[in-house]
């Protein structure tokens, strides 16, 4: 997926542990762990919102996008 | 999950379990009266063989039993196989099904499959049932004796199949739903 979630990298700057995360932002382990994981399809305002709070960061720190080779080749091939 | 939703779950296990009890006494029950069907005056000789008009009738068909031919008591064998068959079979895709409910898993792909399962069992008996209700035209010495529903079962099952489509859909929302964080 292109976006990528940098919860690990944040993890590791605040010197935090996922369950304590998680327990502060008010979500399960498990839900965290599909946010760190990749595997998410969504996330909440709410959730982002808190997740920011608790890291002491902004939105941009935690997501990232990554455009796919296939579509780097694409947007080439549509400008020639 | 909310408290207010596991309450609901609870529930509606405890019912599923309930409701898959009185499906197993209901195969049971086909199962009895199949038996009791294939081994009744139709294909066994009594004492009273050759004697009398007995009319003797199985799920709304009436048969003269001493004067059926070799031939129709194996149509009416074959008819009543399919007949309980049929009822035995969508039974069991019930009993399937509520046992997925039993579980908690009610909004699961197999689940939804398994209702597909049991609409399409349920058609199943409903076009066997016309079979059955058409027999008097097979047989010379039979007719009804009691109105036959032969429509309502082919157009719930049609019903059932179309709903499983709906929870196909239902499962996707929630996979999409629980991978929302």
């Amino acid at each position: 997926m292109p976006i990528v979630v940098n919860v690990d990298v944040m993890l590791a700057r605040r010197k935090m542990r996922l369950n304590t995360l998680a327990e502060l932002v008010g979500i399960t382990a498990q839900n965290l762990s599909v946010l760190k994981t990749g595997r998410a399809k969504a996330i909440r305002f709410s959730t982002l919102e808190r997740l920011c709070d608790v890291l002491e960061c902004e939105p941009g720190d935690l997501l990232a996008y990554e455009r796919e080779p296939t579509a780097v080749l694409a947007s080439v091939e549509a400008e020639d | 999950m909310r408290p207010k939703d596991e309450v609901r779950l609870a529930k509606i296990r405890k019912i599923s379990w309930v409701l898959g009890a009185i499906c197993s006494l209901f195969m049971l029950a086909c199962l009895i009266a199949f038996i009791l069907s294939m081994t009744g005056p139709i294909f066994r000789h009594g004492r009273y063989w050759g004697k009398g008009i007995l009319w003797q009738g199985y799920n709304g068909v009436e048969f003269k039993v001493y004067s059926l031919t070799a031939r129709e008591r194996v149509i009416v064998a074959i008819s009543l196989v399919l007949e309980y068959g049929a009822a035995f079979f969508c039974g069991l895709q019930l009993f399937r099904l509520l046992r997925f409910y039993s579980r908690g898993e009610i909004f699961t792909a197999d689940s939804a499959r398994q209702l597909r399962l049991w609409g399409f069992a349920c058609v199943a008996w409903g076009i066997v049932k016309v079979g059955w209700f058409l027999l008097p035209l097979a047989i010379a010495d039979s007719r009804h004796y009691q109105r036959v529903d032969i429509g309502s079962t082919v157009f719930v099952g049609l019903g059932i199949v179309a709903l499983s489509w709906i929870m196909e859909m239902a499962v996707e929302i929630r996979e999409e739903n629980e991978l929302t964080v």
